[in-house]
């Protein structure tokens, strides 16, 4: 009997194989190939970027945490695969190749060199190997994409995702000609000085704070509701960037109840402004122009006994370095400027390597504490406040380094590795600077630069 | 009996179940499309030049799958591509035409580069100039410098030729080695001459190479790397310049780096029939050639 059952089983489950085997091959999803609807989806992405009669503009954030801030780009793609592209950073449109790919997914590709669009992509080496740009130290460059996935492509808005960083890019079409639109841009940067900003979100009490070096802005709401149990108030910080008309964050911010992701400036009160937000902004005292620092100058140091002249402050890239000429005919001295200070700084840094081909040793301008007699060589160094009249520069330790006073600098040999060889006690790196005995390497007790 | 229509029925329907299916029909589309790319003028002369006379592919736009992903880099800038390529086929292709004639070449000589605009910099301070794959293939770094190396204005090579040996073709004649070291091996014997001295990866940290016996700091790093600089410096410089390396080198450091020419020399003419210094001559009389401008470098017109 159970044989029976057992028997009957397997024959009903026999008879019912050629059943089930031949309901037809599954029916496809899609009626095309999967190389197929990828060949239409990039020619499609393609037709796309190519229709825009503008081009586009790209907001553009290197490095996968956007440490640096974004960037403005305007592209123009042709059929033939040709885009041209400008940055914000360089005055001249440059023309490369792209390319569609499918490498990993449908990708766009800025497959040629691109002055104006890989500058964030560009990698140099130590000081004596500097990149097309003039940089160095950068063996990662700024962690830039030049690939990306295409995740959005429409005639309104393209989305990309950066392949290395993953970051989201977006493009949206120009209604105007590149060129103009990139010089609103700058005309903005050089208007929207103001770093510090209060007022309201939604009608509670709030502050923003743009740091413009590194490109980040701090949004704190600051009213009393809205402290955590140990005091603190909610506090979002983001990469942003400089549109036409104000800033856009790299993604919407989400504070208290409140989402913010594009803000309006308002020139003439210093306002930046959105449906729910408004903020006023001011800048701190004894705030300057980059330009202000500009000129020549008299140095002051040995704590005042002695004078160097000739020194020249001279631009270098806007609102962000300068190079002081004059201190050593070999070298010249890279200062920053703090833009939300309004204010000059010069660091500790790497100034020469003496023999290039053997790249043994660089000379290292430490920052030095002349009193306790220390040096530090990767942190350090002296602030530099102008004063009203625009004529004289008073520095001051800038607390970098940390339990000691910093109040000048000392030169010395490091290896490539950065273990301290010795001082520079050969006299060719000061040579020509008939101010410094012969043999010495410090420049200690900075008190000012005094405009001729 | 039970038995054998059950077996019966099992019999028809492993036919049935066989038989079924058979109605399939092959697509005749295939579900892989190539991409169609329009050629520029660019690309149709290396078609010309390089694709069709050699089977050589030059790969002067980015493509993810032949970069390395740990480094940062950059593309290669056309204009700079245009000057590498002719160059390289004047310098290196060329030369192993005239030297060792054109079937040499189109049988050993790489079949693809892979230009990037930047050198491949490593986070100790070094950077990599080129690498070979496989005997097939040469990564060529530094390409967007092209023009800074032949004006004499880049990194302190203010002779021309030294540049474009010390940051291309050096490295291509370097590269090639490893590509005809690895199709016929050298002697072990070049390996014992200095064997002890070999440092791996930490060559970059030390100098006084010469009087060790060993061309360059780079030969330090292993015998391979030893092979490969010796036969790329030696065709790329003058009887001068080796004199005076064999004469910082001082007797004993002279007498390993003879010894390892040597044995270059005889590799080369026994395993490929190519006289090194006939080799050397030609590279240095193109070089000329090429550095006095009797070259067109950038003419994309195809003859």
């Amino acid at each position: 009997m159970k044989n029976n059952t057992l028997y009957r089983i397997l024959v009903a489950v026999c008879l019912m194989l050629p059943l089930v085997s031949c309901v037809r091959e599954e029916k496809d999803i899609f009626d095309k190939s999967a190389s197929e609807r990828m060949n239409e989806w990039l020619v499609s992405t393609q037709n796309v970027l190519t229709s825009a009669a503008n081009g586009w503009v790209m907001h553009y954030y290197p490095e996968g945490n956007q440490i640096y801030g974004g960037y403005i780009y305007t592209l123009v793609f042709t059929e033939d695969g040709e885009v041209t592209v400008r940055s914000e950073l360089f005055d001249d449109p440059y023309t490369s190749l792209y390319k569609m790919d499918n490498d990993d997914g449908p990708v766009l590709s800025f497959d040629t060199n691109n002055y104006a669009f890989h500058y964030f992509a560009t990698p140099s080496g130590g000081a004596s190997m500097p990149n097309q740009y003039g940089e160095s130290g950068r063996y990662q460059a700024y962690k830039g994409d030049f690939e990306f996935m295409v995740v959005k492509a429409e005639a309104d808005e393209v989305i990309l995702r950066g392949k290395r960083t993953s970051n989201l890019i977006h493009m949206y079409p120009l209604d105007e000609d590149p060129a103009t639109y990139m010089s609103k841009v700058i005309a903005l940067e050089d208007i929207l000085l103001v770093t510090s900003f209060e007022g309201t979100i939604g009608g509670d009490e709030a502050t923003l704070f743009l740091n413009p070096g590194n490109r980040q802005a701090t949004i704190t709401l600051t009213g009393e509701k809205y402290l955590d149990d140990e005091g603190e108030s909610p506090s979002e910080t983001v990469a942003f960037l400089y549109t036409e008309s104000g800033i856009r964050f790299y993604k919407p911010v989400e504070i208290g109840p409140y989402t913010l992701e594009i803000l309006e400036f308002e020139p003439t009160e210093k306002k930046l402004i959105s449906s729910e937000a408004d903020l006023v902004g001011s800048l701190p005292e004894g705030w300057h122009f980059y330009n202000d620092f500009v000129g020549n100058y008299t140095l002051t140091y040995n704590d005042g006994d002695a004078t160097m002249t000739g020194i020249e402050i001279v631009a270098d890239v806007k609102n962000k370095s300068y190079k002081i000429k004059g201190m050593n005919p070999l070298f010249d001295v890279v200062a920053t400027y703090d833009q939300g200070m309004g204010q000059i700084e010069v660091q500790a840094q790497y100034v020469a390597e003496p023999d290039v081909t053997e790249n043994t040793y660089r000379v290292m301008m430490a920052a030095w504490d002349s009193d306790k007699g220390y040096v530090n060589y990767t942190t350090g160094g002296l602030y530099g406040m102008l004063n009203e009249e625009g004529n004289t520069i008073t520095w001051s330790n800038n607390k970098k380094f940390s339990g000691y006073v910093v109040d000048g600098f000392l030169l010395y040999y490091f290896t490539t590795t950065g273990t301290r060889v010795g001082s520079t006690s050969d006299p060719w790196i000061w040579s020509g600077r008939e101010s410094l005995a012969s043999g010495k390497n410090q420049l200690w007790g900075w008190t000012t630069f005094t405009r001729n | 009996m039970r038995k054998y229509i059950i077996l019966f029925i099992l019999a028809v329907s492993a036919s049935l179940l066989a038989s079924s299916c058979r109605t399939e029909t092959l697509n005749p589309e295939s579900i892989i499309k190539a991409e169609v790319k329009q050629k520029n003028d660019f690309d149709k002369w290396l078609d010309a030049n390089y694709l069709n006379p050699y089977n050589i592919s030059v790969k002067y736009r980015y493509e993810m799958d032949e970069s390395d992903y740990s480094y940062y880099t950059i593309p290669a800038d056309m204009e700079c591509s245009i000057i590498m390529a002719h160059l390289i086929k004047y310098l290196c292709i060329d030369t192993y035409d005239e030297v060792a004639g054109i079937e040499f070449t189109r049988e050993y000589f790489p079949k693809m580069f892979f230009y990037l605009g930047e050198w491949e910099y490593k986070n100790n301070g070094t950077y990599i100039l080129g690498t070979a794959e496989g005997g097939k293939k040469i990564y060529l770094t530094g390409v967007n410098y092209i023009k800074d190396v032949l004006n004499g204005n880049y990194q302190g090579y203010t002779v021309p030729a030294e540049g474009i040996n010390h940051f291309y073709v050096k490295t291509i004649h370097h590269e090639f080695t490893h590509i005809l070291n690895q199709l016929k091996e050298y002697p072990a014997d070049f390996k014992q001459i200095t064997a002890s001295d070999y440092v791996q990866d930490s060559w970059n940290e030390y100098s006084g190479n010469l009087p060790l016996g060993f061309i360059s700091s780079y030969a330090r790093a292993n015998d391979r790397e030893d092979f490969a600089e010796m036969m790329s410096l030696y065709v790329t410089h003058d009887q001068t310049w080796w004199d005076e390396q064999l004469a910082t080198a001082g007797k004993t450091g002279a007498g390993f780096i003879t010894s390892k020419l040597d044995i270059v020399r005889s590799y080369m003419n026994n395993s490929f029939g190519i006289d090194i210094d006939e080799l050397r001559s030609t590279v240095l009389r193109r070089q000329e050639e090429l550095i006095n401008g009797e070259v067109d470098l950038t003419s994309l017109d195809i003859i």
